[in-house]
């Protein structure tokens, strides 16, 4: 028996008051403890699909499901959603409120009345999983940007909540910080978290995710596990997505029989390299031992 | 820039209730007091401290100190000179009246001391403890939340107009006069309509982070603060009494 998603979106519909569209019945599932990538160009739906499972946006039809159960739209079943889902925006300079890092981690804790001993932990605990317990005094205005980012993963976390979801996580991110981002996305996973990531970086997506869904406007045009990529590169590139570089890579690699194909295809290019050298050790043993 | 050191000074984790009671015994003191040698000197006392005690550095203090005195010179010159006007067989004279210099010397002293004080307070203390004090004072919570979002927003728009004026400037925005009005004015457009989409994008963020009220964060913690208030406190005495005795005798 499948169980039951930890979110789901059923038919909805939201057009912005200024006449442009949002989300057209759309319909979709995230599971619970899983690693979603939310896929589609830009102006596709990704970033007003996140403000409907957070309840900043309500759907003029259809409706958003937390547990199986619509979602409670009074003041205080909006509280309790956003204690559950955390959502952390593309930019960070527009949701940091305060100049102080520390101020600002506890921002989200204090909105949920809680214990000022417990959320002091918290906030410590949010600012150490993010690497940022030494730069808890700075100003928020002479971090980088990279900073400010987790600055506001710190904020969320430190919520303590069961899904988070990221809108654009990597963009404008240098090489060390996207993975430091990445290190601190597998320990949310590895702590149970259901995390959803707003992307259109195919790679990351490819070597993270466990499932896809692809929004195309404003309506979920596919949705795939990773295991049935490979299989729909065409339908992918019909959706103007394009291919991810190591499965077109590693498909090249196999077509020629240069490589075997292997059960479970490299998700990543470090994957596809370490596949590539034990082939090689292994030939290199073999002629070894013919000889 | 001097507001850095408002994070980095020696005095930085002193409780901003201790260093706020300070300054206002020196300001209490600079009203209080008529004597413009008291006055002087209590100015060059809380500037000593402010640079050796919290470790302010001299040229920094310097920089932030001596814009004001030129307001102030001017006041002083025009308080001691008294002007004659032409008319009934006399000419018109400028000449300086020594019955104004008494005068003179208090307002200056006076300016010195309050500046100093202000400033003890102003380069020691970062802004967010400051909105903490007032919160402690009872400011109603709407003044807070505007001072925390504005202050914020101090840097977001100096960098966003830092960003814009540099593109303006690679494409010779700035080349001529002509052209640099221009510049400025969708300078200006551009700005006005990031404030609004910036600011529906914080209340959205305040919300995803289950904000429905005033915006709260958790204060500060302050090592010893009981002592702090009774060094601040004697302190604020050492000027406070000086300062009514002379004026009680003089």
């Amino acid at each position: 028996m499948m169980t039951q998603p930890i979110l789901a979106l059923q038919d909805v519909s939201f057009t912005y008051p200024d006449g442009s569209r949002g989300l057209t019945h759309c319909t979709l599932e995230v599971a619970r403890g899983s690693r979603t990538a939310i896929l589609g160009d830009n102006g596709a739906g990704k970033t007003t699909l996140c403000l409907h499972l957070n309840g900043i946006l309500r759907p003029q039809s259809g409706q958003v499901l937390w547990n199986g159960s619509p979602l409670d739209y009074s003041r205080r079943g909006l509280k309790q959603l956003r204690s559950r889902v955390g959502l952390v925006f593309q930019n960070p300079d527009a949701q940091l409120l305060s100049a102080s890092v520390r101020e600002d981690v506890s921002f989200g804790p204090m909105n949920l009345g809680w214990d000022h001993g417990i959320i002091r932990e918290r906030v410590e605990k949010s600012l150490a999983a993010v690497g940022l317990s030494e730069l808890a005094e700075k100003p928020v205005h002479n971090l980088s940007f990279g900073q400010k980012k987790r600055v506001c993963l710190a904020g969320v976390l430190a919520m303590q909540p069961e899904v988070i979801i990221l809108d654009e996580p990597f963009s404008s991110l240098d090489v060390g910080m996207r993975r430091d981002l990445h290190s601190i996305l597998e320990s949310l996973s590895a702590a149970g978290i259901t995390v959803l990531i707003c992307s259109h970086d195919l790679d990351f997506a490819y070597e993270w995710a466990d499932r896809w869904h692809i929004i195309e406007a404003g309506q979920l045009a596919a949705s795939y596990g990773m295991a049935e990529v490979p299989q729909v590169f065409t339908h992918l590139t019909a959706l103007g997505l394009g291919i991810p570089k190591v499965a077109e890579l590693y498909q090249e690699l196999v077509n020629a029989e240069v490589l075997p194909p292997f059960t479970a295809s490299p998700r990543s290019h470090a994957d596809l390299l370490l596949l590539i050298r034990q082939l090689r050790n292994a030939v290199h043993r073999n002629t070894g031992r013919s000889r | 820039m001097h507001e850095q050191w408002a994070y980095s000074n020696r005095w930085r984790w002193i409780h901003p209730g201790a260093k706020g009671l300070l300054t206002l015994c020196a300001l209490v003191s600079a009203f209080v007091s008529t004597n413009p040698w008291f006055l002087i000197t209590a100015a060059v006392l809380l500037a000593v401290l402010t640079v050796w005690g919290a470790g302010i550095p001299l040229g920094q203090y310097l920089r932030v100190f001596l814009p004001p005195l030129g307001f102030l010179a001017t006041g002083g010159v025009m308080i001691a000179l008294s002007v004659q006007w032409p008319g009934g067989g006399q000419h018109f004279a400028l000449r300086l009246d020594p019955s104004q210099l008494p005068q003179v010397a208090v307002l200056v002293g006076r300016s010195l001391a309050c500046l100093a004080a202000l400033l003890l307070l102003a380069l020691t203390t970062p802004m967010t403890d400051l909105i903490f004090l007032l919160r402690r004072l009872k400011v109603p919570a709407e003044i807070l939340d505007l001072m925390t979002v504005g202050y914020r927003s101090v840097f977001v728009f100096l960098e966003a107009v830092h960003d814009i004026t540099t593109a303006q400037a690679a494409r010779l925005g700035y080349a001529t006069a002509r052209t640099a009005m221009r510049s400025l004015g969708s300078l200006i457009a551009v700005l006005t309509v990031q404030v609004w989409q910036r600011s529906l994008a914080l209340d959205q963020a305040a919300l995803a982070r289950a904000n429905d009220g005033p915006l709260f964060f958790l204060e500060n913690e302050y090592a010893d603060s009981r002592r702090s208030f009774a060094v601040a406190a004697a302190a604020g005495l050492l000027l406070l009494v000086p300062a009514a005795v002379l004026r009680v005798i003089g």
